[in-house]
């Protein structure tokens, strides 16, 4: 559905993306994931045409992506990380100035989501909070029944309750075969929606992992205080992220028995187990 | 889109036609209650002590000021075509870039349109603000000069319109350079500089025959009303220059365009 072949990016001589290559399938929800000014917004800015590529393709359902490409532009729904609407209309204006772009009647899907957003069509966009537009932008990019969705730090701004309204609309929409490009920097949100997950560091794609994979890493983050923290550290043959007197803080990538087991031989204050942050996958594992 | 540039235009376009109006309004009352030959002959008396270059810089060497057209075609004419040119580069500067400038264009890019679909419906819509103005003012002039009973309908007709050929050029080279920036602050300023820089080159060229050729630097040149008063014509070398200005600045702006990074 979406492929994008040796895509590069250079902003004068910064790197944006270099050669990025990803295949995405029909009814996927794909997660596209790396820290901040890792090129997650400088793909997807080049998938919506905002900006030039240096080099590379992309194709949507087999057709080259071209900027002017009107068709290709009707089944796309577009979901920028900031949103920035026109101020001098209200809610349903701004809602009915987007439908009337398409050939098509698109009140029946605009009121759905609405109510499934709770948005107060009557207000003037002049006076919404960032997290009010960012409910209206989902309804503008998901309004039209696009055949795929760009969405760029889609949740940031949301309520943890709108959050959980937000993947179940992106559940339907998957159901339906819509396929999502789902870029994110929070692991847990990729790792509950997402079938597969692109992972960028520095311009470059890292990996690919589908997340059954990327789960069965088994990476956590532990930290343990005590006595014996010099044995421990002699035992585990580990890399540390930390180490502080009696207190020992690495990541862990082997079954997590196995640590137990170890640590069971020694005496331990305290044991601290942690899902790692994205910076902490990057940092000691991708690297 | 084009109704929605239209309306979202029209506000700019009331506040600017309405100052318009409102000066040739009070000239008009002025020239009304003056009291015949004696206002006349202190008019003359005060055209006479002025330098000749400063007449010659109003067509005042040429037209007499003693009646509302007379005045029309010397201050009058200058104003107006100082402040549809203002008005037209603003907008040239403002229209196209604004959705880059308030990031909106993220959303309008978005949509099954083209690059070029967002540049005409923006050209169209500063077209038809420009037309209304201009129509809006000599319709006004009509019936203001219409009482006073002196209006050489062709004449006046010429000079109402002649303006445009400065004016558009101006709207379409301001439109131009907005497509190099990413901020209107920026452009709304050039736009403006352009004008007046213009103008004051136009101003000095008619100081003085040695600095006559400074004329062909400016985009007023292309609306000089002193020739249209001498010769009752059209210059349509003018016209054909200006069409020409615009034709190219209307190609390099779909063509840079085309190719702009937007965000």
């Amino acid at each position: 559905m979406l492929e994008i072949k040796n895509l590069t990016k250079f902003y004068k001589d910064i790197k944006g993306v270099e050669n990025l290559s990803l295949h995405i399938n029909k009814g996927e929800i794909f997660g596209f994931i790396g820290p901040n000014g890792a090129g997650k917004s400088t793909t997807i800015k080049c998938i919506m045409n905002q900006i030039n590529k240096t080099s590379g393709e992309i194709y949507i359902n087999k057709v080259l992506n071209d900027k002017n490409n009107v068709e290709l532009k009707k089944i796309i729904g577009y979901l920028p990380d900031e949103v920035h609407l026109y101020n001098d209309l209200t809610v349903e204006q701004m809602l009915n100035y987007s439908n009337s772009f398409y050939e098509k009647d698109c009140s029946k899907k605009i009121n759905y989501l609405v109510e499934k957003l709770n948005i107060d069509t009557r207000k003037k966009i002049e006076e919404l909070s960032l997290g009010n537009l960012k409910k209206i932008g989902i309804v503008l990019a998901m309004m039209h029944e696009p055949k795929i969705l760009i969405l760029d730090e889609a949740t940031s701004g949301l309520d943890p309750l709108m959050k959980e309204t937000f993947y179940e609309l992106l559940l339907e929409e998957k159901n339906k075969g819509t396929t999502i490009f789902f870029s994110s920097h929070n692991l847990n949100e990729i790792k509950k929606i997402c079938d597969r997950v692109g992972i960028i560091k520095d311009a470059h794609l890292v990996s690919v992992e589908t997340i059954n994979e990327l789960s069965s890493n088994n990476l956590e983050i532990i930290t343990i205080v005590s006595n014996d923290a010099d044995k421990i550290k002699k035992e585990l043959n580990q890399e540390l992220i930390r180490e502080e007197d009696s207190k020992l803080k690495f990541i862990y990538k082997d079954n997590i028995n196995n640590l137990i087991k170890l640590l069971s031989r020694y005496n331990i204050e305290k044991i601290l187990i942690e899902e790692p942050s994205i910076e902490e996958i990057f940092i000691h594992y991708y690297n | 889109m084009l109704k929605r540039e239209l309306r979202i235009t029209k506000k700019g376009l009331i506040i600017w036609t309405s100052i318009c109006l409102l000066l040739f309004f009070i000239t008009y009352v002025t020239y009304f209650n003056m009291n015949g030959n004696e206002s006349s002959k202190a008019l003359k008396e005060m055209l006479a002590i002025m330098p000749d270059e400063l007449l010659k810089m109003f067509n005042m060497d040429i037209v007499d000021i003693d009646t509302v057209f007379g005045w029309f075609k010397t201050e009058g004419y200058t104003f107006i075509t100082l402040f549809t040119c203002l008005y037209s580069a603003i907008l040239g500067s403002n229209i196209l870039l604004k959705e880059e400038s308030d990031k909106t264009i993220e959303f309008l890019h978005s949509k099954p349109i083209t690059r070029s679909n967002i540049i005409s419906a923006k050209i169209w819509c500063g077209l038809i603000n420009i037309l209304i103005m201009f129509t809006v003012i000599t319709i006004f002039n009509i019936i203001g000069m219409s009482i006073s009973n002196n209006l050489e309908i062709k004449l006046f007709l010429l000079l109402s319109l002649t303006p445009l050929l400065s004016a558009l050029p101006f709207f379409f080279i301001s439109m131009y350079i907005s497509t190099f920036f990413k901020k209107t602050s920026t452009t709304n300023s050039i736009g403006i500089g352009f004008v007046f820089v213009s103008y004051f080159l136009q101003i000095i060229s008619a100081i003085s025959d040695k600095v006559d050729f400074i004329k062909y630097t400016s985009v007023f040149t292309l609306s000089d009303g002193r020739n249209i008063i001498i010769n009752n014509s059209l210059n349509y070398l003018a016209i054909l220059i200006s069409i020409t200005v615009v034709s190219i600045s209307c190609y390099g702006i779909y063509r840079r365009y085309n190719n702009k990074e937007l965000v």
